[in-house]
């Protein structure tokens, strides 16, 4: 059940009315329970609905981590829960290193072979990538690391730390939730709060519009010419990569406010996993704003282990390549995610050496560097959507032939109307700080009207076909 | 969490009526001058040709009905649509038999958008959605959506990505749509990509079960008719391996029906200057072609 399909629509109403129903009707008699084995239930229920075998992986993992953790816990002796630690880790990472790893690794291990004359043929494996993966994988490694430095406790319910695990709204894609933040939330009584509610209503409306009629317009575009990149003009190309960093940015954070929405219905706060990032200054604070549950777990598991950047600046530059190249390895079994990573620890490293990676007070030094900002981090988006480095390159070559846009009026049009609206709302709300699509809350009659209007944008204008999201695929 | 629940049945309430509105403010398909809104509309409500063609942009920009009516003796006009197949043709033939059952129907093939299941042609299935009222296309829509039925009931759906083409298509005075053919003017450069396309033997082409009953529907429904059908094939520049086509055609083989195989047709398919890009031929290429398939029919016709 993916946020813009049909069934979503009809079937979140009722999951959210027997929620609720079980949460308040028997708060005496053990209501939290039965609403948090409803909650389980669904969360199992929707993965199950994709793949009835890969729920087992889910399983495993968590039952693997559950486990590692009660033992981790249970150890006196330093070192020996440091073996613990690392074999529970690479035991979970176990499904994702095949799944989703395997081919690359054994692909590349032949063309090193090949070029020191060997030739072998591996076989790969031609199974598809449990939806989710990455994310459910991080969520649990992360809970164990918290485990082992002790800064919580391992969780004795399994049933909650089941449910932590598989929160159906975000264990398709995100946010990756830390245990100190989701399991107290998961034990503690839901009372409904009428604020929190309406506040999720309005992040699932404005995530919806994002994916649907925004990031989906652009996919149009953007599909239509990274077909066939060189047949287009250069300036197609250009066009088709500027759309491309929105779209990306459309279908993810769409996907990541409509979680925040459907757990804020159900008295629950994830992080907000995006914060305009596309306003930001340099590379360094992009990574503030962007997928921010991702970049916190890499800081803290990643970056901050290896000394940060508390053991000099060489120390600090190896660090932070060292912790984009596995967030371009996270992402993809490619070398273009690799890549696509070292760009933007280059990029950062660079920013750090003269200084840039400061905030910008000077309103018209804000400008340029947000532009510059935006055009490295389109750059870089290039490899990430390209199957290959060489296309990447082909491409940016490509670029400078120029020539006529390739114009697609119907989708020209559509951008006409929605571009301006989102510029306007994350506009206001990164310079003016009003609060979330604030621009419509002052006056009752402004603020409805503008609901119905998003609500009605999306049916006249959205690409209504339920395509997946951009980042279920990692 | 009532004034919650209230809250929400009232946003139900007036997004259901702002939706009626919207239906009842939009009902502007008969005042559309040009473009493939205005085109549908025409198709489904008012032209009753003796000849129609079927197909995609390849048979929109390919057959000039003028020239093939004129040589048959009769009224013709072009049916093809961009990135459209035989369903959606199926479905534009259910439109106009609600008037009149063509004559003669020449349908351009196109296996990727007929057949085969790797294309997304069948998201053109939508462009119906005005004339859900007509039961061969309220059972194509719920063929491919099955949750069609429920998603119809609402009026913005129904004009999903295509408010936006019915306002300049209301607000133009020029009717581009006579005979529904439409004319390409570009030239390609010369010896532009010259060369003849290769089908890949080791791919795989899946057929789609839904699509293939759409293309038996219309023969049989042709046949039943009494109709004259005929698939034709029109040229690609440089040419193109025909195996690309067999799946479709053994399938109309099964019908004994006629295919005008003009793929690799030598007296066009060499000409830079007859096509605008490399599948689909300009407006001197398409009179060109127009006059030889017209011929060929004519002998078919008669015999």
């Amino acid at each position: 059940m993916i946020f813009n399909s049909f069934q979503f629509i009809w079937l979140f109403p009722l999951i959210f009315a027997a929620y609720w129903a079980s949460s308040l009707t028997f708060c005496r008699g053990g209501g939290k329970k039965i609403a948090n084995c409803f909650l389980l239930i669904i969360s199992y229920g929707v993965y199950a609905q994709w793949s009835i075998p890969y729920t087992l992986i889910l399983f495993g993992i968590t039952s693997e981590t559950y486990l590692f953790a009660r033992i981790i816990e249970s150890q006196k002796a330093y070192g020996r829960k440091k073996f613990i630690i690392w074999c529970g880790a690479l035991l979970a990472l176990l499904p994702l290193l095949i799944f989703k790893y395997f081919n690359f690794i054994t692909d590349a291990g032949a063309s090193a072979l090949a070029w020191i004359g060997i030739d072998t043929a591996p076989k790969g494996l031609n199974w598809v990538v449990p939806l989710g993966l990455s994310f459910y994988t991080f969520q649990a490694l992360g809970y164990l690391w918290d485990v082992y430095y002790k800064k919580i406790q391992a969780e004795k319910n399994f049933l909650d730390y089941m449910l932590f695990v598989a929160f159906f709204p975000q264990i398709l894609c995100g946010p990756i939730s830390k245990a100190n933040e989701l399991l107290p939330q998961i034990k503690q009584k839901k009372e409904f709060d009428y604020n929190q509610a309406v506040s999720g209503l309005r992040y699932l409306l404005w995530g919806m519009l994002l994916k649907v009629v925004f990031a989906d317009r652009l996919g149009v575009y953007v599909d239509t010419i990274y077909a066939d990149p060189l047949h287009f003009t250069g300036s197609s190309n250009i066009l088709a990569s500027i759309f491309y960093s929105f779209q990306i940015y459309g279908d993810f954070a769409g996907y990541s406010f409509m979680a925040l929405g459907v757990a804020r219905l159900l008295g629950y706060d994830i992080i907000k996993n995006f914060n305009r990032p596309y306003f930001a200054t340099s590379v360094s604070m992009f990574w503030k704003r962007w997928n921010i549950s991702l970049t916190r777990w890499l800081t803290t598991y990643i970056y901050i282990p290896q000394g940060g950047s508390r053991k000099g600046k060489l120390r600090t530059y190896r660090n932070i390549m060292l912790t984009f190249i596995v967030s371009g390895i996270w992402h993809g079994a490619n070398w273009t995610f690799i890549f696509w990573g070292i760009l933007h620890g280059a990029a950062q490293c660079l920013e750090k050496a003269i200084g840039l990676n400061k905030p910008v007070e000077d309103k018209l030094m804000k400008i340029p560097r947000i532009v510059l900002t935006f055009a490295i981090v389109t750059f870089a988006w290039v490899f990430f959507r390209l199957p290959s480095i060489e296309q990447g390159w082909m491409v940016i070559g490509h670029m400078f032939s120029w020539g006529k846009p390739y114009v697609d009026i119907l989708t020209l049009s559509h951008l006409a109307i929605i571009f301006p609206l989102v510029f306007m709302v994350e506009y206001l709300m990164e310079y003016k700080k009003i609060q979330f699509i604030g621009f419509i809350s002052k006056h009752f009659i402004l603020r409805w009207l503008g609901y119905i209007c998003l609500a009605l944008s999306i049916a006249l204008f959205g690409v209504l076909n339920s395509d997946q999201f951009i980042y279920v695929s990692f | 969490m009532k004034r919650f629940v209230c809250k929400i049945l009232l946003f139900v309430l007036l997004l259901c009526s702002s939706d009626w509105i919207l239906g009842a403010v939009f009902k502007l398909y008969d005042y559309t001058n040009r473009g493939e809104v205005h085109k549908m509309h025409v198709l489904m409500n008012k032209v009753s040709p003796q000849m129609l063609v079927l197909g995609s942009s390849r048979a929109a920009h390919h057959y000039n009905p003028r020239i093939i009516g004129d040589s048959l003796g009769l009224e013709g006009f072009n049916g093809g649509f961009d990135g459209k197949g035989t369903t959606i043709g199926y479905g534009i033939l259910s439109g106009v038999a609600q008037r009149k059952f063509p004559d003669v129907i020449i349908c351009d093939l196109e296996p990727s958008f007929d057949i085969l299941d790797d294309n997304g042609s069948t998201k053109g299935i939508n462009n119906f959605a005005p004339y859900i009222n007509n039961p061969v296309i309220k059972t194509l829509i719920n063929d491919f959506d099955p949750n069609a039925k429920w998603k119809m009931k609402s009026n913005a759906y129904r004009l999903n990505s295509s408010l936006l083409r019915i306002i300049p298509s209301v607000l133009s005075q020029h009717d581009d749509c006579i005979s529904g053919y439409k004319p390409s003017y570009g030239k390609l450069k010369p010896n532009d990509g010259l060369k003849k396309t290769q089908s890949d033997p080791n791919y795989e082409r899946k057929i789609s079960p839904l699509k293939e009953k759409y293309l038996r529907a219309l023969i049989q429904d042709a046949k039943k008719n009494g109709c004259k059908l005929i698939f034709s094939i029109s040229p690609v520049y440089g040419g193109k391996d025909i195996s690309y086509y067999q799946q479709e055609l053994a399938i109309i083989s099964e019908y004994d029906l006629p295919v005008l195989n003009h793929l690799n047709e030598p007296s066009l398919i060499n000409r830079w200057d007859l096509f605008s890009d490399d599948v689909h031929l300009n407006d001197e290429g398409a009179t060109k072609y127009s006059k030889i398939i017209a011929n060929e029919i004519n002998k078919l016709i008669r015999q």
